[in-house]
């Protein structure tokens, strides 16, 4: 048995391990055989038994049914050596291990013994014929490698495992985007396998600089996220926010880019958004060429785009993929959507309550009319439909979808007839929340639709109290927190400037720079004219 | 964080709209009254006047004294009069923005009850334009001036809205004579009219942060020539359209104004946007006004504590202006005319004394 390090260092390690729980959660909590090497010094032990007892110990073998442990013996030229392997059935592939790993070490073995090597470089130089294959020493990593469907080969003599990355879990393929559909754009999605997603991004952007940083977050989970950027662009003090708070989280198990996204984000009350979500590799590439970082997380098809400001909010991929003029109407009717989810409720209240005199008569008259017969106060009217039909779009989310358009009919249509048919509502109530529903729809994407429907009862509530009064203090203490808030650094009302007015977008060949409030390593995106035939014809 | 140079100081655009929010705010207070009151028919030409002489004003001192000093006003102060006299200036400017803060916020309150709540007690009013002054200033001042540039425009569409709405339809016979009581009468009210202007010297406390030092006279002087012209097409139209025998026991101009506004069947009146506007605009101005007052408290007294002193600021203010009707009439306009042309004057003295510094530094 082959034992390198120095019985001091050991005992220093065996120390230093039972000082620091964190460091390897699996060797302290779960080994029974606490005098093994392999427990005292955290590293794979040349001894197959000592290795084989510990992974016994570390993954439950006798309780887990699905971890596998295959015992086999590698033939070099007329000698067999004691070897077994271990992988999680349905996470690791099994035909990979039978074609690139048992039948090369086992089978077919090696006839000749190479001069000058020793069984370690044999082995992983001439034997293992997996292309994604590495020599593990640290056992706490070698667990968690396999936990995550490589498969890890101990061999009798090597103080090392051998790892070949051959993850086989069943998963989605790269479908449409469902939330970010588009007419005209590209129809990939994101999926839940984070290297698939890098993938898709680079595929994009075919850029050498386009950094992809492993950061695996949960102290038990160890969920791969991918931190994107571009060298020579993103500002380095953003990537390095970004990675310290990354990294700096200390929570067992993740399970999504959402919950990323809230150990993150700089206040968890803000109403909005501080960082983007998107399900389309073209907008995250567009993004990271704009200077922003991207945040891939294993597990999730929504990848988070940080910084995030409010110009951002408006905008929809399908707006780089139609005319500019078309574009920018849209990105119009979205605000003016966005605005009057916000506050057309409030401003109603406000009008009917307080200031009848900008009301023309005859529609006065006619409110008035269809008013007599309501019990309810108009505040508490408007709260009421308001809350049916939030309660509609939550059941529709939740119902499967061949009922969902069905409770769309019996929500919308029989509900609101019925209300007014009750008196329980007036019509132009009715009108003024489908008005406030459909501008929320409008908004780009549901959080966004979300935080409106929510902030909207501020404003009925104000426009109740203190009529446009009330209305202009909730809009100054809005835009007020708004204005206070960061994103990474990054004031949230602040624009690109350089590239886009603040919610409407220029052609493609005047986004000459990238945006100000970045602060980019590099400003400059093309040359003041990108169109040099223009010259030509002049 | 995106270390930004940048977001430590403010857009020059968002200064303009400082300005030009600054110089306007008075419209909706009973301030301009004393102009329309006293100059009749010659009130367009007093508030032109008026108007020439504190963009010239506003020139100088941003030219002598940006120029000149390192620093905003306070610095400037504590250059050329040392410690004392920039202690002496800080007082002379918490005075002229509390009695100033006092003013508007007696006067948009009333303006709003007047529109909106007539059987309402004012303080039900005050409370709602203290609380949004005091929020504002409880936040940093980066925030407020972007404030300044998101509302700004909202409130100049409305003003151009009520200006374009009223103009087209007044006698034009109400112009004359032009110099209404005479040139001695034209040229005292232009004199006092500068009241409307002296917010300016709050200019001098933020200008300096402005991300570009060299554009800054320039911005400034945008901000007040457009609100300059502002104020002016308000006094013309208001001139053309209200007669003068009714103007004499009106308090509002504003008020008075957008009564005679008709679009039609389908939106009626301006009244509700104006309410909206005002409101916007006195909580802008005011949370500027309590930021600034903690700043200068902050550099001459050395306070660093901001919520309490805002919030005791604000309930103070707002006690004051609630009890103002126990005052003698008027006395707080005359407090205002007071503080504000002495800091005007303390700040043209300040600009030259600069100016001749710099100048005697040169030939040395």
């Amino acid at each position: 048995m082959k034992n390198n390090k120095p019985k001091e260092s050991l005992t220093q390690n065996t120390k230093n391990r039972e000082n620091n729980p964190g460091i390897n959660s699996y060797i302290k909590n779960n080994i029974k055989d606490k005098k093994s090497v392999t427990y005292l010094t955290g590293i794979v032990s040349p001894n197959l038994a000592e290795n084989r007892s510990f992974l016994d110990d570390a993954f439950n073998c006798e309780k887990n049914f699905d971890l596998v442990v295959r015992d086999f013996k590698v033939k070099i030229e007329d000698r067999f050596i004691n070897a077994f392997l271990v992988f999680y059935d349905g996470l690791a592939n099994k035909e990979f291990i039978n074609r690139d790993i048992l039948s090369p070490l086992m089978t077919k073995g090696l006839d000749y013994t190479p001069k000058g090597k020793d069984l370690e470089e044999i082995i992983y130089q001439c034997m293992i014929s997996q292309a994604p294959n590495s020599k593990i020493r640290e056992m706490q990593t070698v667990i968690e490698l396999v936990s995550f469907g490589n498969c890890a080969v101990f061999v009798d003599g090597c103080n090392c495992a051998f790892v070949a990355d051959i993850k086989g879990w069943s998963m989605r393929s790269v479908g449409k985007p469902i939330s970010e559909s588009v007419l005209t754009g590209p129809q990939e999605a994101f999926c839940e396998t984070v290297m698939v997603n890098i993938a898709l991004v680079r595929k994009i952007l075919k850029d050498p600089n386009l950094i992809a940083e492993n950061i695996p977050v949960g102290t038990k989970s160890k969920t791969p996220c991918a931190l994107m950027y571009i060298n020579g662009i993103t500002n380095t003090s953003l990537v390095k926010e970004a990675r310290r708070r990354l990294s700096q989280i200390n929570i067992d198990y993740i399970f999504s880019s959402a919950d990323i996204e809230m150990l993150i984000e700089d206040s968890t009350v803000f109403p909005l958004p501080q960082l983007l979500k998107t399900e389309r590799p073209d907008r995250a590439a567009a993004q990271l060429s704009d200077g922003k970082v991207v945040i891939i997380v294993q597990g999730s098809p929504f990848v988070l785009i940080l910084p995030a400001t409010a110009s951002d909010l408006v905008e929809t991929s399908e707006d780089n993929y139609v005319r500019i003029a078309e574009a920018n109407f849209m990105r119009l009717i979205r605000l003016i959507g966005c605005f009057l989810a916000l506050l057309l409720p409030g401003f109603f209240v406000a009008l009917m309550l307080y200031h009848h005199e900008s009301i023309p008569t005859d529609l006065l008259f006619a409110i008035a009319s269809s008013r007599e017969q309501m019990p309810f106060p108009l505040v508490l009217e408007l709260v009421v439909m308001i809350l049916a039909f939030e309660l509609i779009k939550e059941a529709s989310i939740r119902v499967p979808e061949p009922i969902g358009s069905t409770l769309g009919i019996v929500g919308g249509l029989i509900l609101g007839q019925s209300a007014v048919s009750a008196n329980i509502a007036s019509p132009l109530l009715i009108i003024i929340v489908s008005i406030a529903a459909l501008g929320a729809f409008a908004a780009p994407s549901t959080s966004i639709s979300r935080a409106i429907s929510v902030l909207q009862f501020l404003f009925i509530f104000l426009g109740g109290v203190a009529g446009f009064l009330g209305v202009a203090l909730g809009l100054f203490i809005l835009v007020l927190w708004l204005a206070q808030s960061h994103s990474f650094g990054v004031p949230y009302l602040s624009t690109g400037q350089n590239t886009d007015s603040p919610f409407f977008i220029f052609p493609i060949w005047r986004r000459e720079l990238r945006p100000k409030n970045l602060n980019p390593q590099t400003s400059k995106k093309q040359p003041h004219i990108s169109r040099k035939w223009k010259d030509g014809e002049k | 964080m995106v270390k930004n140079k940048l977001t430590a100081s403010f857009k020059n655009s968002d200064i303009t709209f400082v300005v030009i929010n600054l110089l306007i705010y008075r419209i909706f207070t009973q301030l301009p009254m004393t102009i329309f009151k006293t100059s009749g028919s010659a009130a367009p030409l007093s508030n032109l006047l008026s108007g020439i002489a504190a963009i010239g004003i506003i020139w100088f001192l941003t030219s002598c004294l940006l120029k000149n000093i390192n620093g905003n006003l306070l610095d400037a102060a504590e250059t050329l009069f040392g410690k004392l006299g920039k202690v002496l200036f800080c007082l002379l400017i918490i005075a002229y923005l509390a009695v100033s803060m006092i003013f508007t916020l007696e006067n948009f309150s009333n303006l709003i009850r007047l529109i909106a709540f007539p059987t309402s007690p004012l303080w039900f009013v005050t409370i709602f334009l203290i609380l949004g002054a005091v929020l504002g200033a409880l936040g940093n001042t980066h925030s407020v001036i972007r404030l300044h540039g998101i509302f700004a425009p909202i409130i100049i569409t409305v003003l151009v809205l009520l200006i374009v709405s009223t103009i087209y339809q007044g006698d034009t016979s109400r112009l004359f004579p032009l110099l209404g009581g005479g040139t001695n009468s034209v040229l005292s009210n232009s004199f006092s009219g500068i009241i409307l202007y002296t917010d300016i010297i709050l200019l001098l406390l933020i200008a300096p942060n402005g991300e570009s030092r060299t554009y800054i006279t320039k911005t400034v002087s945008i901000g007040a020539i457009f609100a300059l012209l502002l104020n002016f097409l308000f006094a013309l139209s208001f001139t053309l359209k209200i007669p003068q025998t009714i103007a004499q026991n009106q308090q509002f101009p504003i008020y008075l104004l957008m009564k005679q506004v008709y679009f039609g069947r389908f939106f009626q009146r301006l009244d509700a946007l104006i309410l909206l506007v005002s409101a916007l605009s006195s909580m802008l101005y005011m949370s500027l006004n309590l930021t600034l007052i903690f700043d200068t408290f902050r550099q001459s007294l050395g306070f660093s504590q901001k919520p309490p002193v805002v919030i005791a600021l604000g309930v103070l203010i707002s006690l004051i202006s609630l009890q103002s009707y126990t005052f003698p009439q008027n006395s707080i306009l005359y407090l205002v005319y007071v503080c504000g042309f002495g800091v005007m004057a303390f700040s043209i003295l300040a600009a030259i004394f600069a100016k001749v510094r710099s100048v005697l530094s040169e030939k040395k």
